[in-house]
Parts: C-alpha cells; sequence; structure tokens
C-alpha cells in the first residue's frame, strides 16, 4: 500500500519556508491555499468555480484534490467552504522564533546579571590568587584599559598594549630599573651573553602577563610559570635534566666569596689543633630563602679571633694612626727660610691616610709630600721645601681647627666624611695631642692668616728631649710589642721577659715574691694603647690612635670603607695587609663595584651576578656534616687564600664544584621534581620586592 | 558484511578522518609554537575559535539564502561536520582542556559543548534515521503525515462502520473503538519508534491474535483488512518518529548556535577591553 504519491499533480507541494500554515493541518485537513504570510486565515472556499457554457465547473486543481464530485452549487459557488481556521506557525517559522527567543533571553541575561550587583563576578575568568584577592573588585589595579571605566575600556584594549598592564604591577612588585627587560636585567648584563644562546632577541620587552597569569582561583599561585616558557628564549632546549643538562663548572662557587675562611686549613689544621670538631653546621644554617647561610662572627668565629681585632696576635702598634704630626727635617727647613713653627722634632711618623683625606693641600705639594724623604730635606731645592712647608702649614691648620671646632671641622675637609667617624673622639685627646705637638699653635694660625712669617720652632726643653730621646719609649713601648730603643731599654731595666710577664699576670711568681709586689709595689701604668685595650682613642708620641676591640667597630669600618671607595692604591695596599689595625681585611674582602672598591662585610655579600639559580639547602641538608659533604668537596689544592687577596672577582674556590651526577641520583626520571624551574627562577629573586609603600587604588570601576 | 561495512565506511569517514587529524596536529602544534614563543597563544586560538564557529553558523545562513549558488548544501553539511570537529579541538586548546572557572566563561563553555554535543546528536540521527526509515519502504514528506493518517483513520472506521453493517455483529467496532480508535487517531509511540522498539507492534499484534478465535470468516476477511491498516498506521508513526527528531534536534542546535555567538561576541568584547593587547 502506498500512501505518498510525489507527482506534482496528486499532492500539494509543500512550502516549509513559509512562515504560517493551515490551522488544520494538523488534524490532516488542510486547505489549500493556506494563510496568508501575516497569518490571516482567508477563509473562503476549496476553489471558484468556472463557467463554461452555461454551468458552473468545478475548478479545483489536481493537487487540491482535483474536481470535486459534487460540483458547484447552481449559483456558481463552490460546494466546499473552508471554514476559517487559526493559522500556525510553521516548524521553520517556530524554530527561528525560538533563535531569536535564545539571543534575546542571552543577551537579556546578560544585562540583568551585570545590572543585579555581581556582573563583575561574572565576567571574571576566575577568581584572584590570595595573594591577589584583595583588589579583586578593582579591575584598574590591574588593567590599565579599566582606568576610565567601562565605557572606555573597549576603546582602550584597542589602543594598550601589555606593558601597559605590567606598569600596573610595578605598583607593587619592584622589579628594579630593568623591569621589563628580559629577566629584568640590564643591557649591560645581558650584553655578556652571548647573542647565540638566544632564539630572536634578548633585548626584547616582556610583559608581566606574558608569563604570570592570574584569575585561576584561591589556589593558584601566579608565581606558577610553564616551563615550556624558558624554550622561547634558550636556544639549547634542555628535555630531560638527566641527560641534557651540561655538568657544572663551577656552581655554586663562581660567585664571589665574601670572607677568606680557608675551609681546608681550619678543617685540617686549626679545629684539630684546639681539639674541636669540625662541623659545617655549627658555622651555617639554612636561612628563609633556602640558602645556606653563616651564623655571625659572635657566635663562630669569635673564640678565635677576637685577639686578632684587639690586635693581640700581631707585633707593632695595635691602634689605627689617625692624626700626626708627621716627622720633618726642622733644621733644615728652617735654615733654608721656610719656618713652619713649632714641630715635634723627634717625630718619624708619616701622615695618615686619614689626615690626608682631611688636609686640604693641592695635588703637586701631596706629590712632593710624598716622593721626598722627609726626614732629610738637605738635598731638596727651594720649590720642593717650599710645598714641604704648604703641607706641614696645612696640616697644623686643618689641627687648628679641629682643636678648636671639633667635630663640625670634619665637614670642611675636602672629603666629606660620614660623622659617625668622630662620634667617640674625645675633646680632651685631642687638643692634649696638638697641644702636645703644636704648644704656640693658636698664635702661630694667627700669624698665618695674617700673612706673616712663622717663628722658628721653640728649643725643646731638656725634660722633654730626655723624655723623647730615652724615657718616651720606655714609657710607652710596649712590653709585648716594643721595638727599637724601646724594647732594649724595657729589657734593660725591667728584666727579662718572663718577669715582666710575671708583672702583668703574676701566675709564674712564686707566692713570697707575688705577695710583696702586691703589698710593697703598685701596678706598673699601663700603656696608652693597653689602657684603651677595650678600645678607644689614645695618643703615642706624636700620633693620635684609635684601637678597635670589638667585632663591627663602626670608626674601623667606616674608615677602611672610605679606603676602599677612594681606591687609593696605597691606602688599599694597607688594607690588604692582615696586620693592619682589626685585622678586618685578614676576613673581610674587597671587591670592584660600580661605586668603587667595596668591603664585604656580609658573609653573604651583594652578589655580583644575579641569581637565577638557586638550592633550597632546607630539603637537602639532613642534619649531619655528611648531607653537606656529599655535594661539598674540599679542594686541597686549590689556592684559596692567594687567590682572595684581590679585588676584583676572579677568586678560586675552597671546594671542588658540585658533581651533577649527584643531583641525578635523586633527580631522576619517576624521582623528585626535575623541571627548569626547580633550580631556576626567570626573576632574580632578590631583585623582586614588595613596594610596601605604594597605595593601592581603592576606587570601584565606573 | 561486517567487513564490507567497515570498507564501506573506511572509504567514506576514512580520508576526511586523516584530514581532521592532520589539521588537529596542526593547530597543536601551532599551538604549542605561539605558547614557546610567548605570544598570546589563547588569544590566537580564540580568533581561530571564533572564526570557525561562524564559519558553522554561515551553515544555516546559507540555507535561507538558497538562491544564491554558494554550493550545494551536501557540500556545506559535510563541511560542517569535520569544521565541528575541529573547532572542538581548537577549543580544548583555547581552554587549555581545563575547567574554566569565572561565571561566563563556563557558561559559554556549557553552551559550546551542549551546542557541539546536539551537533553529535543531529549527526547521529541524521546518518541512523534515514536508513532506518528506508526500510519501511516508503519515505514520506513529514508535513503530509497528518494527512495520511487521517486518510487511515477515515478509512478504518469506514471499514468498521461497514463491518456492521454486513455481519450484523459489533465484535469488531468494539474491538476497534476499545483499542484502536486512540490508535489511529494521530501519531503514537514516537519514543518506542525512535529507539527501534517493537514493543508496539507486538503488542497490536497480539490484541488482533486475541480478538480472531470470536470472529467468523466474514469478520476476519473484516479483521485482516483492519490489521493491514493498521500495519500502515505502524508505519506512518515509524515515519513520523524519524523525521520529527530529524527535525526537532535542530530546535536545540541552532538556538544554541546562536546563543553562543553572542556570549562569544561579549567574550571578545570583555578580552579585548581587559586584556590589553589582546588583539
Amino acid at each position: 500500500m502506498k500512501l505518498q504519491s510525489l507527482k506534482h499533480r496528486d499532492f500539494p507541494y509543500e512550502r516549509p519556508d513559509r512562515t504560517w500554515v493551515c490551522g488544520r493541518k494538523r488534524e490532516g485537513e488542510p486547505c489549500f491555499k493556506g494563510p496568508n504570510h501575516r497569518g490571516v486565515c482567508p477563509g473562503g472556499f476549496a476553489c471558484q468555480p468556472k463557467m463554461k457554457g452555461y454551468r458552473y465547473l468545478c475548478a479545483r486543481s489536481s493537487p487540491a484534490g482535483g474536481p470535486c464530485e459534487k460540483g458547484p452549487n447552481p449559483d456558481g459557488t463552490c460546494c466546499l467552504p473552508n471554514p476559517v481556521c487559526q493559522p500556525e506557525l510553521s516548524m521553520r517559522a517556530k524554530r527561528g522564533r525560538l533563535v531569536w527567543g535564545a539571543i534575546a533571553t542571552t543577551l537579556l541575561a546578560f544585562v540583568v546579571i551585570m545590572a543585579a550587583g555581581f556582573g563583575l563576578a561574572f565576567i571574571s575568568p576566575g577568581p584572584l590568587s590570595s595573594v591577589h584577592a584583595d583588589i579583586e573588585s578593582n579591575c584598574q589595579s590591574c588593567h590599565s584599559t579599566m582606568d576610565g571605566g567601562f565605557q572606555a575600556a573597549l576603546l582602550n584594549g584597542l589602543n594598550s598594549n601589555a606593558i601597559h598592564d605590567g606598569q600596573k604591577c610595578l605598583r607593587c612588585h619592584d622589579l628594579g630599573t630593568h623591569s621589563f627587560a628580559v629577566h629584568s636585567l640590564s643591557d649591560q648584563f645581558l650584553s655578556q651573553e652571548p647573542e647565540t644562546r638566544w632564539r630572536g632577541t634578548k633585548h626584547a620587552k616582556l610583559a608581566c602577563a606574558t608569563c604570570h597569569v592570574d584569575h585561576r582561583g584561591r589556589q593558584h599561585d601566579p608565581r606558577d610559570v610553564s616551563e615550556t616558557t624558558c624554550d622561547a628564549c634558550h636556544q639549547t632546549k634542555i628535555d630531560d635534566f638527566n641527560s641534557d643538562h651540561p655538568s657544572f663548572t663551577d656552581y655554586p662557587y663562581s660567585e664571589f666569596t665574601s670572607v677568606a675562611f680557608d675551609h681546608v686549613l681550619h678543617e685540617n689544621k686549626h679545629f684539630p689543633e684546639q681539639s674541636t670538631p669540625f662541623d659545617c653546621l655549627s658555622c651555617h644554617q639554612t636561612i628563609d630563602s633556602g640558602a645556606m647561610g653563616t651564623i655571625t662572627f659572635d657566635k663562630s668565629c669569635v673564640s678565635c679571633h677576637a685577639q686578632d681585632i684587639k690586635g693581640l696576635s700581631q707585633s707593632g702598634e695595635p691602634g689605627l694612626l689617625v692624626w700626626s704630626a708627621p716627622g720633618l727635617d726642622i733644621e733644615t727647613l728652617e735654615e733654608k727660610g721656610f719656618n713652619v713653627g713649632d714641630w715635634p722634632p723627634y717625630s718619624d711618623l708619616t701622615m695618615s691616610p686619614f689626615q690626608r683625606s682631611m688636609v686640604d693641600v693641592s695635588e703637586e705639594d701631596l706629590k712632593v709630600w710624598v716622593s721626598i724623604d722627609l726626614l732629610d730635606l738637605l738635598d731638596a731645592d727651594d720649590e720642593e721645601l717650599k710645598a714641604i712647608q704648604r703641607v706641614a702649614l696645612k696640616i697644623k691648620k686643618t689641627t687648628f681647627d679641629i682643636q678648636q671646632q671639633g667635630h663640625l671641622a670634619f665637614r670642611n675637609g675636602p672629603n666629606t666624611l660620614d660623622p659617625t667617624f668622630f662620634g667617640g673622639l674625645p675633646e680632651a685627646s685631642f687638643k692634649e695631642a696638638a697641644a702636645d705637638w703644636f704648644p704656640r699653635l693658636e698664635s702661630e694660625m694667627e700669624l698665618w692668616k695674617q700673612g706673616k712669617q712663622l717663628p722658628a720652632a721653640a728649643p725643646v726643653p731638656a725634660n722633654k728631649t730626655a723624655k723623647s730621646d730615652i724615657a718616651k719609649p720606655l714609657e710607652n713601648d710596649s712590653i709585648l710589642g716594643g721595638d727599637d730603643l724601646g724594647d732594649l731599654l724595657s729589657d734593660d731595666l725591667l728584666g727579662d721577659s718572663d718577669l715582666s710577664d710575671d708583672i702583668l699576670g703574676g701566675d709564674l711568681l712564686d707566692p713570697d715574691l707575688s705577695n710583696v709586689t702586691e703589698t710593697n709595689q703598685s701596678p706598673a701604668p699601663a700603656q696608652s694603647s693597653d689602657w684603651v685595650a677595650e678600645g678607644g682613642w689614645y695618643q703615642r708620641n706624636e700620633g693620635l690612635y684609635y684601637r678597635p676591640a670589638v667585632h663591627r667597630d663602626l670608626f674601623i669600618k667606616s674608615w677602611l670603607e672610605l679606603l676602599a671607595h677612594d681606591r687609593d692604591p696605597k691606602s688599599l695596599k694597607k688594607l690588604f695587609s692582615e696586620k693592619s689595625p682589626g685585622a678586618c681585611i685578614k676576613c673581610h674582602g674587597v671587591r670592584e663595584s660600580e661605586n668603587g672598591s667595596q668591603i664585604t662585610w656580609q658573609p653573604k655579600t651583594k652578589k655580583t651576578t644575579h641569581a637565577l639559580t638557586h638550592f633550597d639547602h632546607g630539603p637537602h641538608v639532613g642534619g649531619s656534616a655528611l648531607a653537606c659533604a656529599t655535594c661539598h668537596i674540599t679542594d686541597p689544592d686549590s689556592e684559596f687564600l692567594d687567590s682572595f687577596y684581590t679585588t676584583d672577582d676572579k677568586r678560586l674556590s675552597n671546594f671542588a664544584p658540585v658533581n651533577i651526577d649527584t643531583c641525578k641520583g635523586c633527580h631522576e626520571p619517576g624521582g623528585v621534581r626535575r623541571s627548569c624551574l626547580t633550580c631556576h627562577a626567570y626573576h632574580d629573586k632578590t631583585d623582586v620586592k614588595w613596594a610596601a609603600g605604594q597605595p593601592l587604588p581603592t576606587a570601584a570601576p565606573q | 558484511m561486517v567487513s564490507a561495512l567497515i570498507r564501506s565506511s573506511w572509504r567514506q569517514w576514512g580520508p576526511a578522518c586523516v584530514a581532521l587529524s592532520i589539521m588537529v596536529a596542526a593547530v597543536w602544534y601551532w599551538d604549542i609554537s605561539m605558547q614557546k614563543s610567548l605570544a598570546p597563544a589563547s588569544n590566537l586560538t580564540g580568533w581561530l575559535l571564533l572564526t570557525l564557529i561562524v564559519y558553522l553558523l554561515a551553515f544555516n545562513v546559507r540555507k535561507k539564502i538558497s538562491v544564491i549558488p554558494l554550493g550545494s548544501a551536501k557540500t556545506w553539511m559535510r563541511w560542517h561536520i569535520w569544521i565541528a570537529f575541529l573547532a572542538l579541538a581548537v577549543f580544548g586548546f583555547h581552554i587549555r582542556w581545563q575547567v574554566p572557572r569565572g561565571g561566563l566563561e563556563v557558561t559559554l563553555a556549557l553552551i559550546f559543548a551542549f551546542t557541539f554535543l546536539s551537533g553529535v546528536l543531529g549527526l547521529f540521527l541524521t546518518v541512523t534515521i534515514p536508513t532506518r526509515l528506508a526500510r519501511h519502504n516508503e519515505t514520506l514528506i513529514f508535513e503530509r503525515i497528518p494527512q495520511f493518517t487521517n486518510n487511515l483513520r477515515r478509512d478504518a472506521q469506514q471499514l468498521v462502520l461497514d463491518s456492521i453493517d454486513g455481519t450484523h455483529s459489533t465484535t469488531i467496532a468494539e474491538f476497534f473503538h476499545r483499542r484502536l480508535a486512540h490508535y489511529f487517531e494521530g501519531p503514537r509511540n514516537r519514543w518506542s519508534h525512535l529507539l527501534g522498539s517493537y514493543r508496539v507492534q507486538f503488542m497490536l499484534n497480539r490484541e488482533f491474535r486475541h480478538v480472531k478465535p470470536f470472529l467468523d470468516d466474514t469478520e476476519q476477511t473484516i479483521l485482516a483488512k483492519l490489521k493491514t491498516l493498521t500495519d500502515e498506521k505502524h508505519k506512518l508513526d515509524v515515519q513520523h518518529a524519524g523525521l520529527w527528531a530529524l527535525r526537532t534536534w535542530l530546535f536545540i542546535h541552532i538556538p544554541l548556535s546562536y546563543s553562543l555567538i553572542v556570549l562569544a561576541g561579549l567574550h571578545v568584547a570583555l578580552v579585548l577591553a581587559f586584556n590589553a593587547g589582546g588583539l
């Protein structure tokens, strides 16, 4: 049985694109004409009979069913009326309405949500990380396009770029002056890297959002960066740590070593001598960043090296010569008519570096001063003598100024000195010294000020002469460290060294003699340098000295920094003497920096290179020395100490480079983490700071 | 026969599958390359996805402006299917195969997913139903089915009325009234037919078997004719169910598609507004 004929004459042609269909179609009895395009049923009849001759004939078309059996009514109307129906939408029209409904619903829902007050939460691509949660409602905190509000955002978005957004990041995150440079490093630093290691240019600007994304939920850490981003620039691909990573050449010892601690010597010699176990963790401990830090001098080194600071373990003057009346051939000067007034005739000191930085003399005069033998000026010509006279008078003038104005005078010197230098300089000490060296200083300065010739030096009193020639060494030179005549006299007068030790310590004397000494003799007066054995200022002969006694002595530290900063070669040379007062440079190094030489006071000093590689000691160190020695193996053949006392960074290490195979033992496939970012960072972590003082915007977007 | 079917399917789908796989791999490689070069890969895949969605939507527009020779609907349909699968892959790359977190993005992703799934459903129906309908000898025009149903109902009613006059018995009439009148009223058992169930046919046959012993020869002859009409109605219902499904899935797919393009437009606007340099 066939239901359907596909002949066009047998069935009306279906037009599914019509909007309206006959309301009786559902019942299976649609009219042939159907509703008009407005959905109105025209009603009427099945056909419009036609008159042929004198008869009306049915004009119903074949598709509509063909001529009906009954035929038209006698009045010529069709016998099959089409009752008026309620047209229905066609299936396609219904679908069209549904499409428009869906579009309208979508837009309306969006508008309602935006207007309902939680629009921001809806359009946000996700919650911000917990560290940024406080600024979640302030889009413009991070999005530069939102500065003009939503209205301007789209236009801003077309004209903006990611660097503009990055500028917003910098309001809180301080990356230094090269924020958007590769690794936030300067061109100068990057220029040291060979171009061949980079894909594209290493001078491109990179916005923060290139790597850091947020809106990934509260638990997300914006610092989590896919390591595939490393390959964007780095030419050398390391797909597998075990097979591709190059061996370490000098890691982790390429960094500048701040303190001259010879691990080999201490482990093999010094510690065994003291019967002390050499335990790494007695001096090192992990710090917050995971790096291994060094504990303070006061907790570790002090037990052995305190005496170095006090100068007890060295010969010579324990204090630093700060001010002096330098030795001069006064007789020759006066004979040639270049009087300098009163001047200590027996001084053999030189002008201290400190003094040189304070006394305002010309370079030419200073050259003469340092190049000539000041104690024998017989061969000097007049010009040279004149230059020496000028320097000597400037010394007296500066001495006079300090005597009169105290600390204020230091501000007037050729160098701006840190006022902390002089905080501890006692007025009496300096004035007494000045009066001792230059008794008529005030009147001489008055004459000099008037442009008059200074008188010849006053004759030295007999008692002063005697004191200077004989008694002074006896009085002042140390039993422990005295030299020259002083040593001889002290030996002569006080006896052998055993006795002198006995006098100071008393332990070796027999009880009887000891009692006699205590009851019948006053204790020997301390020498000036010993009088300030715990640190301070003292005068010895024609010099005013400062003696450090504790670690981190402010005066010595400031003074050494000044010398290093000036990079005066002679002063630096003195710096490198481990016998210099305080013995600072015995342990602390000097390195070149952009601002001149710097003394590396801290065990971990500011690094010379950027720390893009990090090693977290926390999970690695098991708490025993063995754990340290697993990676850090001392190199007995290293010339560590020899290389240390230079100002450049080319120093050798006490240790052999870490063997990468040690790392690979654990960071193997299937083992612990082994991605690039396990050990490497894009930013130097020590450079990334939180700009705490910067206020965050609080206004909500318009 | 199974192997022949597989060979036939491979000839039909194989090259397209290979081409699609190559394109997906190319997009994947491009996406990875963009990421490795620190380019805004998500933005780029987003623009590609939008382009694909616009193309997919253009199929619907193409059907409405059939007067313009833009290629056959069949060709468009094929491309629509393969581009849709490509769009799914690009969508995955775009969202990094992770569930979005924002309200708008979740909505957008869900609508994309439902649109795609409705498309897959439509593809399934388009592939399976015509084959099934063809097994019933005659493929009808959907819009004419009510008329055919009406014709069958009238024929059945006439047959029953005639049986009363011819047999002076109301057994068949009562049977028709109780069991078949509702069945002939309109399309019936749509979901059963869509699921390919024979239960309805089985139940009707059982009804006819149960009444047959109570009829004389004349009535049995009429009952046989009624059974023929019932079988025709069954075929009509099968046709209706299949053709209805072939049209109705578009009521889900197309509105979702337009909602998708609207939300995608809003999404693009917001990306441009918030993501400086998003272009």
